[in-house]
């Protein structure tokens, strides 16, 4: 189940509320994230650990974002920009600097995972592809297969079924589901339900995605070794 | 029509009329005296020959070959033989001579008989000026008594030359103003031209000015108009490029502020909207909610913080402030209850009655001690009062860290923090400082800040005094 394993992550931001937004949002991915608070104690970090993406504000204490940057590129590690300078000329500057991605505050967690994901997915080719109980999805082509057969999904039971995946073992309030898949503020009819129940049967995932009660639903997957 | 021309064209008009009804007038006086001098001259000529005429035919109206005065062909025969005699001597082949007899029967004449037709010749009180043949002539008549026999004789004087000579001097003067006008056209052309270049230098630098290049001027010396409406021109660009060197200054100092109050908003809004998410979303184990609650807290008081000390700076702009006579210690004892757990601050303030209001006061000197508790690491800070000849001035001190000459300039803009990566371990966001600012404005005052690195920071202002 490669599913952000044994990805590690170094978190370089000085306000704590945001840098523990960002560690306990990427520990749920399955990533393994380390914090630290300003620029000479990233340095370190990054000599003794061995890390696979770099989270770097910008303005820090000690040494900044651009600094820890032209010293992480020897090493080849992937790094995005997080920060509240958000002018073009910021971003054109950062991203020419090397970065690989350009974050601004303030942000949607979901965007930051979205593009921690996009940025992984480009330095490691494993994560194409996932593996989760008897299936494997291509996320590059959006594809399913169970047992060596193409399962055709719409477009929304793909992101709904994505959805559940990310945040496997967790039960999930449907209205938030609905809202982040439809975009829709209140859920019409039981749109949601009828999607449930239909991954339920092109997967036969009866008993692997689980009604929550008052609360939603949940992808029951067997614990992870590791 | 362009000023220039309009110039020449009206010089030229003018140049035109008033030399044409100068010469005019001046021809035609001219024509008329001659006319007179010559009509006079024509009267005694005509009078002298009457007279002449008249005493030798008397002379010859007694001789016997004229039958004594009764043989009247012989009598107009000496009188024609007088006249062609008149007409040698005064070799003016312009009069001509008609002998008529009393009745008004032409007896001789030089003209012919049809173009007298029409003619009146025995008016001998008036002169006739007519025009005959097409000739311009002037016909005087008078009596010549020769005897018995009574004659009249009108001389017929030609006038034309002199008309002639009139409609001559026309001419002249038409040439000669034609000369003269396109003289004129040429030597105006070329100074309205030079005099009306100034203004196109004024429209030049104008349009300049227009595309931006405000610090450009005219430069026109000169006292006449187009040199006074340069210099106005002038001093008016000035202040226009000063101003907008103000706007400029005033908009980028104003973008400055909203960058710096967007960004101060930003994170905390980041972590609580953050969390939140996160929290509705899916259920979190305890300890997920306990830390997400408490990150929601914090940033969310955070933001209070700052809506309150907003709030605070922009009312100082907008209200009056009241001061009235108080006493400093009253403050002191007031910042001193404030800060009772701290033995860090010293108080060391001479009483005196200052004109100020109390809840401002404490709200700045509170400020300015916050900021040296944040500076210090944990060295004493001292408050002190001194009653000076005009004023109170006070001031704090603390040992801290001090700034630079830099800081120090940049230190009461808003949101300004010297360390520069805004480090939010202590709380607050840039603001304290703008805000002691305009307290100190609104009591007629200034902060004064000496300060070095790592040596402390010394911050100082004057209050009004009531003795």
């Amino acid at each position: 189940m490669k599913k952000g394993d044994d990805m590690k992550l170094l978190i370089v931001e000085d306000e704590l509320a945001i840098s523990e937004l960002m560690r306990i949002h990427l520990t749920r991915m399955g990533y393994l994230c380390d914090t630290v608070y300003d620029g000479e104690a990233a340095i370190d970090r990054i000599d003794q650990g061995c890390y696979d993406l770099l989270l770097l504000d910008i303005m820090l204490p000690k040494l900044d974002g651009y600094d820890i940057l032209s010293y992480a590129a020897p090493l080849k590690i992937p790094v995005i920009f997080i920060t509240a300078k958000g002018s073009v000329q910021d971003k054109v500057m950062g991203l020419r600097s090397g970065a690989d991605d350009y974050l601004v505050k303030p942000f949607a967690i979901d965007e930051l995972i979205a593009r921690v994901e996009s940025v992984l997915r480009r330095y490691h080719q494993e994560e194409r592809i996932l593996h989760v109980l008897d299936i494997t999805i291509d996320t590059a082509a959006r594809s399913v297969w169970q047992k060596g057969l193409l399962i055709e999904l719409t477009n929304k039971e793909y992101e709904l079924l994505l959805y559940l995946i990310r945040n496997r073992n967790i039960a999930l309030y449907r209205d938030v589901i609905y809202q982040k898949l439809w975009g829709d503020e209140v859920e019409e009819s039981r749109t949601l339900d009828l999607h449930i129940q239909r991954l339920r049967k092109k997967l036969g995932w009866q008993n692997a995605i689980k009604t929550v009660f008052k609360v939603g639903y949940l992808l029951e997957v067997a614990h992870e070794a590791g | 029509m362009k000023l220039a021309e309009k110039i020449l064209w009206t010089c030229i008009l003018t140049i035109a009329i008033v030399f044409s009804l100068g010469a005019s007038f001046m021809i035609t006086q001219n024509h008329h005296q001659l006319l007179k001098a010559s009509i006079e001259q024509n009267r005694i000529t005509h009078i002298t020959q009457t007279f002449s005429l008249e005493s030798k035919l008397l002379q010859d109206s007694l001789l016997e070959n004229t039958s004594f005065g009764q043989d009247e062909t012989a009598m107009s025969n000496r009188a024609s033989y007088y006249l062609s005699q008149f007409q040698d001597q005064t070799k003016q082949s312009q009069i001509s001579y008609i002998l008529l007899s009393e009745d008004g029967s032409i007896l001789l004449s030089d003209i012919a008989q049809s173009d007298l037709q029409d003619l009146v010749l025995t008016d001998t009180q008036h002169d006739q000026r007519i025009t005959l043949n097409g000739r311009k002539v002037m016909l005087i008549t008078s009596t010549i008594k020769a005897g018995n026999i009574t004659y009249l004789l009108t001389s017929c004087y030609d006038l034309t030359s002199i008309y002639g000579e009139r409609n001559r001097q026309y001419q002249t003067f038409l040439i000669i103003d034609l000369c003269m006008l396109l003289a004129s056209f040429l030597l105006i052309r070329f100074l309205s031209a030079y005099l009306t270049k100034p203004i196109h230098h004024l429209n030049e630098i104008s349009r300049h000015i227009a595309h931006g290049n405000y610090h450009e001027r005219t430069g026109i010396q000169g006292t006449d108009e187009i040199g006074e409406l340069s210099k106005s021109f002038d001093e008016m660009a000035e202040v226009n490029e000063s101003t907008i060197a103000a706007l400029k200054q005033n908009l980028e100092q104003l973008e400055a502020f909203m960058g710096s109050f967007s960004h101060e908003i930003k994170t905390p809004m980041t972590a609580i909207i953050g969390f939140a998410d996160m929290l509705r979303s899916y259920q979190c184990d305890a300890s997920t909610i306990q830390t997400s609650a408490q990150f929601i807290f914090t940033e969310g008081k955070r933001l209070e913080d700052l809506s309150y000390r907003m709030l605070e700076l922009l009312s100082l702009s907008s209200t009056q402030i009241e001061r009235v006579p108080l006493s400093f210690l009253l403050v002191i004892a007031q910042l001193q209850s404030y800060y009772q757990h701290l033995d860090q601050l010293v108080f060391d303030c001479e009483d005196g009655i200052v004109l100020a209001n109390e809840t401002l006061l404490f709200t700045l000197l509170r400020n300015l001690i916050d900021n040296a508790l944040k500076a210090s690491e944990g060295k004493p800070i001292s408050i002190n009062g001194k009653v000076q000849q005009e004023h109170y001035l006070v001031s704090v001190i603390d040992q801290g860290i001090g700034m630079n000459e830099q800081q120090v300039e940049q230190a009461m803009q808003p949101f300004y923090m010297a360390d520069p990566s805004r480090k939010r371990t202590h709380g607050g966001a840039g603001l304290g400082l703008s805000i002691c600012k305009k307290i100190a404005a609104a009591h007629n005052s200034e902060l004064i800040i000496t300060s070095q690195l790592q040596q402390g920071c010394q911050i100082s202002f004057q209050l009004e005094v009531r003795s």
